[in-house]
């Protein structure tokens, strides 16, 4: 066991706060990191950051050196997301990407479609948006029923996706789709990949409840998808997009919990100075919650020491998220108990971080990448293996 | 950076559970509470006080994390007596350089059983302590496993350091009464000291005690944690077998949820008790102590109550060792310092305590 960073890591870390005080300057825009609005300058700005990236090898930390990454190791991902939150960087814009789309094909894509798809993921030069959920088709993804019927070597596409992250700006889709009526649900499910900028694509914002705008409602209408566009094998992309949701749940959260304990310290910060104001109650509250932060960081610890030694994710990575995504919502909760009137004003600058923000969006996080109830279900079935 | 158990440490692990699991297995043993000194004796063979003794002394050099694997093993067996106790003396003996190769010996063979009172700084004491005449008056209201034990280290704060003495039962001016627990599995007495000749055996520093004590306090996180595992599978087994309406209780989503809570509770607390027994940075050490004292002290609490709500009225019988889990899961936290203890630590440690805030405090009603 060792819980103190190597001279190597001290050193990856030195390199890369040097490098993001020198280009995130550049990038910083007005908005919390996370956030989207629908402007053509965010989109710029934020593309921008993942160029600059690219171009100075900080790109695919964790993607192998035949990819283009840097075949760097899980902490060192750990490492770039503390740096990026307090250096104030953007979040990665087509994280989708890279954290989901791009692992999934290099397991399951041919050599062509590694060769054309991966690099331009890297580089950002196409974003990527994640097509599974539909209006009846949520926490139950095996009932789909977008339809790709064969014709010819094409598939033409039709139905509606919704909560699609990324959507308006995307190149293209990660697409689950029916191609087969007459098999068990879980059998004539396909993965393809659908260019966004074509004709019977048509993307309509859903207004948020946080007043960004990150997801959409996706219509396809006889959209011409070629064969050669197939992730996997037709009928066979259920264990595609299972495999996929394992990358999105196991990695997720070593960026994630970043943030939450970067908001904490600028809480406890806070409560520092107003401690004689605030209640007993109120503090306690906060310092429970300095634990339940801490913990969470060193279970991350775990899983990514048990990550880098080849052990295959248990249920323990589902446990973060459910831990991850409650505490923040705690976290918030707590600080607009503590700051009140000063934090419901949204986005003016004046206290950060955008508390109001915070504790809006902190709703949507035990919704998706599988809601908190199926991932507390997958914990109670495949981890202590009781019955269904 | 590298969070994970050493070949070495999950060798231990495995030889500890397997010790516990045959010699005093929790669901097969005849007697829950009954304090074997032969199990002790077997103990000290297996080399399990020895853990942290240097080998020139007979031990096996092994670590602070090590010795806590082995309390986790413990714990998940429910051990009755004093081990934990005896340890922790073992641990703080380390630091008294004439202790000789015989006792040495006697510690860790469990000839000779210790137990510790170790108070937290800042509790008012009972206990007074004079250099000159090398006595000690004073009580104890609480003194583990006082009756099963051959040596008593006992800590005595003054104004500027910490009095270790060593006291052996039999010495006149020592008066005993039985103290009965709600935890059958701690025993222990109200002890009173008239003018009682008690060795001193060395003098810490405010800081090198309390660092014992947290040291201490993770033996006793430690074997939290693998009790509340323990309960967790007792829990997980039954669900598993247990019929009603037709089926196997496990598949009512009410029953899963609430298991999969503990399971994501333990495993976040279980980070930070690993992270403290194992962490060789004292400024570390101490927090992720503090942190885990109160958080695994009130997850072990949770998953003991929840493991009778789910094993139904069975679960509020004597004739599962369940009602065992919940005492001690009281008994155990409070081992090495109350909750108000490590909370007040935080509060500091983090700068969210009010200070001294007497003169401030306003009335209830003001005078005009
Ligand atoms: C901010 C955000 C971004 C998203 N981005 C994307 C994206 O990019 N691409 C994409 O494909 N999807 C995306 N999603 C969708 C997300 O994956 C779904 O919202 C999620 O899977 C839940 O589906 P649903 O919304 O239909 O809710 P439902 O499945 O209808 O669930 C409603 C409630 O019922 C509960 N429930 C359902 N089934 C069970 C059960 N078996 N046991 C117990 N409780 C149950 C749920 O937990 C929930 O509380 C996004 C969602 C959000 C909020």
């Amino acid at each position: 066991m060792e819980l103190n960073e190597t001279p190597e890591e001290q050193h990856f870390r030195e390199e890369l706060r040097a490098w993001l005080a020198r280009y995130v300057p550049e990038v910083q825009g007005q908005n919390e990191p996370g956030a989207i609005s629908n402007s053509q300058g965010e989109y710029a700005r934020r593309k921008r950051f993942d160029q600059l990236l690219y171009q100075h090898g900080w790109a695919g930390l964790t993607w192998p050196k035949e990819y283009g990454g840097r075949a760097g190791r899980l902490y060192e991902q750990l490492i770039f997301a503390e740096e990026a939150a307090s250096a104030g960087a953007p979040e990665i814009f087509n994280r989708l990407a890279i954290g989901i789309v791009g692992p999934t094909l290099m397991r399951f894509g041919t050599p062509k479609q590694k060769a054309r798809y991966l690099p331009k993921m890297l580089s950002s030069e196409e974003i990527w948006c994640q097509g599974f959920s539909e209006p009846n088709a949520g926490s139950d993804l095996a009932q789909l029923s977008t339809r790709a019927t064969r014709s010819g070597n094409h598939f033409d596409v039709n139905g509606q996706k919704i909560w699609t992250t990324l959507g308006q700006y995307a190149d293209y889709c990660f697409l689950l789709a029916r191609t087969s009526l007459d098999k068990p649900r879980h059998r004539g499910i396909t993965a393809l990949m659908v260019n966004m900028k074509q004709d019977g694509v048509e993307v309509r914002p859903i207004p948020q409840i946080n007043g960004s705008h990150e997801f959409n409602e996706v219509f396809f209408t006889d959209v011409l998808v070629p064969e050669d566009n197939v992730i996997g094998e037709v009928d066979g992309g259920w264990e595609v997009a299972m495999t996929a949701l394992s990358f999105e749940r196991s990695t997720n959260f070593i960026t994630r919990q970043v943030r939450l304990t970067w908001e904490l310290d600028q809480l406890l910060n806070y409560a520092r100075e107003h401690r004689r104001e605030m209640t007993a109650g109120l503090l306690e509250e906060l310092l429970q919650i300095t634990i339940s932060v801490t913990s969470l960081r060193l279970a991350v610890l775990r899983h990514i020491a048990a990550l880098e030694d080849g052990r295959i994710p248990g249920p323990e990575n589902n446990a973060s998220k459910i831990f991850w995504s409650e505490t923040h919502q705690r976290l918030t909760s707590l600080a607009l108990s503590i700051l009140g009137e000063k934090a419901f004003v949204l986005g003016d600058g004046r206290v950060t971080p955008d508390w109001a923000y915070a504790y809006l969006s902190s709703r949507a996080e035990s919704i998706y990448a599988g809601t908190n109830e199926i991932l507390r279900n997958i914990i109670a079935e495949r981890g202590l293996g009781l019955p269904r | 950076m590298n969070f994970s158990l050493s070949e070495q440490d999950t060798e231990i692990r495995q030889l500890a559970q397997k010790f516990f699991g045959t010699e005093c297995p929790l669901l097969q043993r005849a007697s829950h509470e009954e304090l074997s000194r032969d199990l002790y004796r077997k103990m000290g063979d297996v080399g399990l006080f020895g853990i942290m003794v240097p080998e020139i002394r007979g031990g096996s050099a092994g670590t602070r994390f090590q010795a806590g694997l082995i309390a986790e093993a413990a714990g998940s067996e429910l051990v009755p007596g004093p081990w934990l106790e005896h340890l922790w003396a073992i641990e703080m003996l380390l630091d008294v350089p004439d202790t000789k190769d015989g006792q040495w010996e006697s510690f860790i063979q469990a000839h000779q059983l210790a137990t510790i009172f170790f108070p937290p700084l800042g509790e008012a004491s009972e206990l007074w302590y004079s250099h000159e005449e090398q006595r000690l008056r004073g009580q104890i209201s609480r003194f583990s496993f006082v009756e099963h034990t051959d040596l008593w280290l006992v800590a005595v704060p003054n104004s500027d350091a910490v009095d270790i003495l060593e006291i052996s039962p039999d010495l006149p001016g020592i008066t005993l009464s039985t103290v009965s627990s709600m935890d059958p599995l701690w025993r222990g007495a109200f002890v009173r000291f008239d003018q009682v000749k008690a060795k001193l055996l060395t003098i810490l520093s405010f800081e090198q005690y309390e660092n014992l004590l947290a040291n201490g306090s993770d033996l006793v996180s430690m074997a939290m944690y693998g009790a509340a595992q323990r309960v967790l599978d007792m829990t997980v087994d039954y669900l598993k077998t247990r019929q009603q309406f037709g089926r196997t209780i496990g598949s009512f989503q009410a029953l899963k949820h609430k298991v999969s809570d503990l399971f994501i509770e333990l495993e976040h607390a279980g980070s930070l008790v690993y992270a403290a027994a194992g962490s060789d940075d004292r400024a570390m050490q101490r927090r992720w102590s503090h942190m885990a004292a109160i958080e695994m002290g009130r997850v072990y609490r949770h998953a003991a109550e929840s493991a009778i709500q789910l094993h139904g009225g069975i679960g509020f019988t004597t004739s599962l060792p369940l009602h065992y889990f919940l005492k001690n899961a009281w008994t155990s936290g409070w081992r090495a310092g109350s909750e108000s203890y490590h909370q007040k630590w935080l509060m500091k440690e983090f700068g969210l305590d009010y200070g001294d805030t007497a003169q401030e405090r306003p009335t209830a009603f003001k005078s005009s």
